[in-house]
């Protein structure tokens, strides 16, 4: 039961991250053209680059109305920038961390 | 998302954490991403740490003009009115740290210390050849090499070595030929980045503001007087402006690190973010501080100013 609801909470977390993608990258001149799903790379599809990862970390925490989240946790390892990280990462961390 | 209007541009911020007032300032062809991985981490525990996006730079907008350090410390000085935040330690990179500068020579009773890392200050450092630091580092020599025209009688090589790295970048669609430090930033390809860069270089007022003194003169520096930290990589072409500074203000505190450039908060940053938390005030006597090579402990920074006060001779 409690995976089952951890699994729903996710599925709305990964809706709500790829929603606010959406806004951020809409008038973006990038290739991709599929839908933001759980599978989408931030830098791979949607040509994040480090500022756009720090407006993304302004933007969920205003989705989420809560501050404070710890993304560097998710974002560096050993003091450098992650290769690259899905929808699906960032809400399962969400979803572990809020 | 937080945003404000000052003077016309729109500029994007964020706070973070509570505590003392830490205020970043970044460089040019940048943006407030400089500051996450390293600064922002160290500080945002005990400080809250406000970090935006200068004109032009990052979600920032670009207007046509408006670029000198004046101009953008007029923004900071809205930015910090709009904050409420009365005062301030500033903390700038590079080109940030003129902002900070004008800013805090202009206000200084808004600002409790001021941290200049790396800053080429235009009054005291007129010009910056390669001639004056002849030794080329890995993408510099590639840069000098592959530009179409000699760069070597270029009197403000820094900021043409970003343009030419920019040019490089997109010419290679976000590729870099060099494996090393990436100035545009240290995550994706940075091809946008360095495209907003050429940008605001050949639309905007900015090339020539950029390199306008702006007021800040000798005068106005030699009359400031709250506590003020250099910290300068051993092999930057900046370091004549450290030199004279460190001249011109006998109390002011000096941090050579060794062995690197221009971009040492990033390249070096527990070096630079312990020497700003013992700068602020507060000491990290961690594991972490210990493991590393880097300064820590109270009066670090006033034990070592003294330790080179004579190395400019």
């Amino acid at each position: 039961m409690g995976n089952m609801q951890q699994a729903v909470n996710t599925d709305e977390i990964v809706s709500r991250v790829s929603s606010v993608l959406a806004d951020m990258t809409g008038d973006w001149d990038i290739d991709y053209e599929g839908e933001i799903n759980r599978e989408t790379r931030l830098i791979g599809d949607l040509a994040f680059e480090s500022i756009d990862i720090v407006q993304l970390v302004v933007a969920i925490e205003g989705e989420f109305q809560k501050r404070g989240i710890p993304f560097e946790k998710l974002l560096m390892i050993d003091g450098r920038y992650v290769d690259d990280l899905t929808v699906g990462d960032m809400a399962d961390f969400l979803s572990a961390n809020m | 998302m937080p945003h404000l209007i000052a003077n016309g541009a729109k500029i994007f911020y964020q706070q973070v954490g509570e505590g003392p007032d830490v205020v970043l300032v970044h460089g040019l062809a940048t943006n407030r991403a400089f500051w996450f991985p390293h600064a922002l981490q160290a500080l945002k525990d005990d400080c809250r740490v406000t970090m935006f996006d200068l004109r032009g730079h990052g979600y920032s907008s670009m207007p046509v003009n408006g670029y000198t350090s004046a101009d953008m410390a007029d923004d900071l000085a809205v930015l910090m009115d709009h904050l409420g935040i009365e005062d301030a330690y500033l903390v700038g990179h590079s080109f940030g740290g003129v902002v900070a500068l004008q800013y805090a020579t202009r206000h200084p009773e808004r600002v409790k210390g001021l941290v200049i890392a790396d800053s080429r200050v235009h009054s005291v450092q007129p010009s910056q050849r390669i001639a004056d630091q002849p030794e080329l580092h890995g993408l510099e020599k590639e840069l000098v090499k592959d530009s179409a025209e000699d760069l070597r009688e270029e009197p403000h090589i820094g900021m043409r070595l970003l343009e030419e790295l920019a040019r490089q970048k997109v010419r290679n669609g976000g590729a870099s030929a060099h494996e090393g430090f990436n100035p545009f930033g240290g995550m994706g390809k940075g091809e946008r980045s360095a495209k907003l860069w050429l940008k605001l270089l050949d639309t905007t007022s900015a090339r020539g503001d950029i390199r306008d003194s702006a007021g800040l003169t000798v005068e106005r520096i030699d009359a400031f007087q709250k506590p003020m930290l250099l910290i300068y990589g051993e092999r930057s072409r900046c370091i004549e402006t450290c030199r004279q500074l460190q001249q011109r203000l006998p109390n002011t505190d000096t941090i050579i690190v060794p062995g690197v450039g221009h971009f040492h908060p990033i390249t070096r940053p527990r070096y630079f973010t312990n020497a700003v938390l013992d700068f602020i005030g507060i000491a990290k006597l961690g594991e972490e501080a210990r493991g590393s090579d880097a300064p820590f402990g109270p009066g670090f920074a006033r034990r070592q100013g003294r330790q080179q006060a004579g190395w400019v001779e």
